[in-house]
């Protein structure tokens, strides 16, 4: 498992304050936006973030 | 701890690991490999075991080399041998609840593509105890 490239995101939620996730004692950082099968994700779950990567220039 | 109103999701990314794991981890036929498709794992598995790969240059072969860790990079085997290798994967979301759902008594625990792999739950200490098994599961199958 590669820590550097797992990310934890949670959405809906307004907290600044979130747990921390630990794998084998390395923290895993949190993430606004996050890519899967190449769609871009962000914490409140709406595509506008998508949309503007795929907009062209 | 109470569910709480939102989704907590850590995206794990594996192949990396998986590259590193050394191919004499890789069980040859006969030998037991631990999961369900051990007979078609072997025999896929096996010409893993006796390759010859090269070096690149400007396209030319360079220097052989005989690589102990990883997959072959470019076969079509490749992927197949990765889901094959981590079939078993779920067993880490057992007993576990996930994110639940619009529908009721239905939850999703994993979303699982290729080497991507997303853990989905409504509780904090529930997704812990999925990073904790997934520790466990990685150190049992050599992807640490």
């Amino acid at each position: 498992m590669n820590t550097q490239k797992s990310e934890v995101m949670c959405f809906n939620s307004r907290s600044d304050d979130l747990p921390t996730l630990y794998y084998d004692g390395t923290p895993l950082s949190y993430t606004n936006e996050f890519k899967h099968l190449g769609m871009l994700y962000d914490k409140s779950i709406n595509l506008n973030s998508n949309a503007l990567q795929l907009m062209p220039c | 701890m109470q569910p709480r109103n939102y989704i907590q999701v850590p995206h794990v990314c594996t192949l990396p690991s998986f590259m590193t794991s050394s191919r004499h981890t890789i069980p040859y036929p006969g030998t037991n490999c631990g999961n369900t498709c051990a007979a078609a794992t072997s025999i896929t598995l096996h010409p893993l075991r006796h390759t010859d790969e090269y070096t690149l240059l400007d396209g030319d072969k360079q220097v052989s080399v005989q690589p102990e860790f990883g997959v072959k990079q470019g076969c079509p085997l490749s992927p197949l041998l990765f889901s094959i290798y981590l079939n078993d994967v779920d067993n880490v979301t057992e007993g576990v609840q996930g994110a639940r759902k619009g529908i009721p008594n239905f939850t999703v625990p994993e979303l699982l593509f290729a080497d991507d792999l997303s853990l989905l739950s409504n509780a904090h200490n529930q997704l812990q105890t999925m990073l904790t098994k997934l520790r466990a599961y990685a150190h049992r199958k050599s992807l640490t």
